[in-house]
């Protein structure tokens, strides 16, 4: 006889305890990889997971129940003695609590699925979902490296899903001189945009002469792609813009600052006026023109 | 090799068994397959340089077509549906209907056949390929564009680039409707070729009122263009719901 939570019970009860459990352990098991297969190809893939994780452990959860009883352990003292227990493990496990709350809230809402980019703002994390546990999600981050989230910082974040929208914008501005004709660079720009098959026709392209700005006039370009093309398109056209401009002559300036140096004490009466202009040619390499002006009266 | 069109041009289009080499030239392009060993090789040459090559391993001898397949695969595939852009509004009163030619871009594809299920291995398009979104970006589709005209009589389409098809339009609402485009399925949609002639399947568009929506309804429907028609036997949709706008 063994003394089991002040109840004696014989060993035989023990082993065949033991027996339910493992019973229903293999049944758990079984249960698992049949809703595996039968929901795997049903369902979309954090659903299945999930599902499968749920029956999994309700299987067990009755096996264990199963087991106590076939013990005779008297269950009105466990639940009270779990009822305390579980007070202070509320406090405790608060944590894992909310993690395990956020996890099932995040299934229903369902912001992004297994497979998806995403970038959670708030946690400064971006890159692929792996998986949608009860407690955390996992991520594989652009470059590679695995991170785990606890699923109440997942729920409460900002999430920006890449792959929600089959088409995005991207968005450029590119700064001309203003001795550029900015109506030319503009109809360049389209010209461009429009005989690249992956830039999508509707929405329409846009490009806007949009900011006269400290050191160009800025264009803003605007052309819709299909959402999986963003990236290597984005990063395309900028380049197919900067050859584009160079191949037609017109200039994307550096920054320029005109500096004026104040009067002296000894009421000199010229201002030195120094305008710095860098420029990117080999031969030139960096150009510094200072000039004097006189004071006006 | 058995031919099932005639072999008597460089750039006719073909469904055969490769039993050595079979080479077609399309403007700058040309398509090669040929046996190399216990496989097939095959490889698309732009000019001099060779930039797509594939190695085919077949059970038994290759069947392999050069045919126009649906305009979906250049530069990759993004959707399954047409959108074609009508140059000038057409205006329908009500319970009208109109008969009319159009003209859409079709590509050129390098198919294989293994017991008799198609697969698309490479396709050029000599024309600008170009997409649109239909709908919104959340649940819209990114759909192969084109501009046509809307002709009365079967027009003369563009060798290699440009298909003809056929479209019954129908007003059944009570109100006149400008139609301005039309979204249809193309993917696995075949197509007919007569030598250098290339047909679509009819489409019957309907603009019906549901839902006090207004939205039209289009169908790709088997035509009797003569010619053969490319059999791939892929799995085609052949109804579109087009509830953006039209």
């Amino acid at each position: 006889m063994v003394e089991i939570l002040g109840a004696e019970v014989e060993l035989l009860t023990i082993v065949v305890s033991a027996v339910i459990f493992a019973a229903g352990v293999l049944v758990a098991i079984i249960a698992k990889v049949f809703t595996t297969r039968l929901m795997g190809a049903r369902l979309p893939p954090d659903v299945s997971a999930m599902l499968t994780k749920v029956v999994f452990w309700v299987i067990i959860a009755i096996a264990a129940f199963s087991a106590i009883g076939n013990a005779g352990v008297d269950f009105a003292g466990v639940i009270v003695a779990a009822g305390i227990f579980g007070v202070v493990l509320g406090f405790a496990l608060q944590p894992v609590v909310v993690n395990l709350l956020s996890g099932l809230f995040l299934q229903f809402d369902r912001p992004a699925k297994i497979g998806d980019p995403v970038q959670l703002v708030d946690q400064d994390v971006a890159g692929v979902i792996l998986d949608v546990t009860l407690f955390s999600t996992r991520i594989r981050t652009f470059d590679g490296v695995f991170i785990r989230v606890p699923n109440d910082k997942v729920f409460t974040s900002r999430i920006k899903n890449f792959s929600t929208h089959i088409a995005r914008r991207v968005e450029l501005t590119v700064g001309i001189a203003y001795k550029e004709d900015a109506h030319k660079a503009k109809k360049l720009i389209q010209d461009l945009l429009e005989s690249n098959p992956r830039v999508l026709t509707d929405p329409a392209p846009n490009v806007m002469v949009w900011e006269l700005a400290d050191n160009s006039v800025n264009l803003w370009v605007w052309p819709w792609v299909p959402a999986s093309e963003w990236f290597s398109l984005r990063q395309q056209i900028m380049e197919d813009i900067k050859n584009l401009l160079d191949k037609n002559g017109i200039e994307i300036p550096f920054p320029q600052r005109t500096v004026w140096f104040g009067e002296s004490k000894k009421g000199e009466k010229d201002r030195l006026a120094v305008t710095i202009k860098d420029s990117d040619g080999d031969d030139k390499k960096s150009e510094h023109r200072v000039h004097r002006a006189t004071r006006a009266g | 090799m058995s031919l099932s069109q005639p072999l008597d041009k460089p750039d006719s289009y073909c469904r055969l068994e490769v039993d050595s080499r079979i080479e077609r030239r399309f403007g700058n392009n040309v398509l090669v397959v040929e046996k190399n060993g216990p496989g097939y090789d095959y490889r698309r040459f732009t000019g001099d340089e060779c930039v797509v090559k594939n190695t085919i391993a077949s059970a038994g001898a290759l069947e392999m077509g050069i045919l126009p397949v649906a305009p979906i695969h250049v530069p990759a595939k993004y959707g399954n549906n047409m959108m074609l852009k009508f140059a000038s509004p057409l205006v329908m009163q009500s319970h009208s209907s109109l008969d009319a030619y159009f003209k859409m871009p079709y590509e050129i594809g390098a198919v294989s056949f293994d017991n008799a299920k198609a697969s698309v291995i490479d396709a050029i398009s000599l024309g600008l390929a170009k997409y649109g979104l239909y709908g919104n970006p959340e649940d819209g589709s990114v759909c192969r564009s084109y501009q046509t005209e809307l002709y009365a009589e079967n027009p003369e389409p563009k060798m290699h680039q440009e298909a003809v098809g056929s479209v019954r339009l129908r007003n059944e609402t009570d109100a006149t409707q400008t139609v301005n485009k039309l979204v249809f399925p193309v993917a696995g949609v075949d197509f007919y070729y007569d030598h250098d002639h290339v047909f679509f399947k009819d489409v019957e568009a309907t603009v019906k009122e549901v839902a006090k929506k207004t939205i039209i309804e289009t169908k790709v429907v088997d035509a009797r263009w003569r010619g053969s028609s490319t059999g791939l036997a892929q799995h085609a949709e052949s109804q579109y719901t087009m509830e953006w706008g039209f």
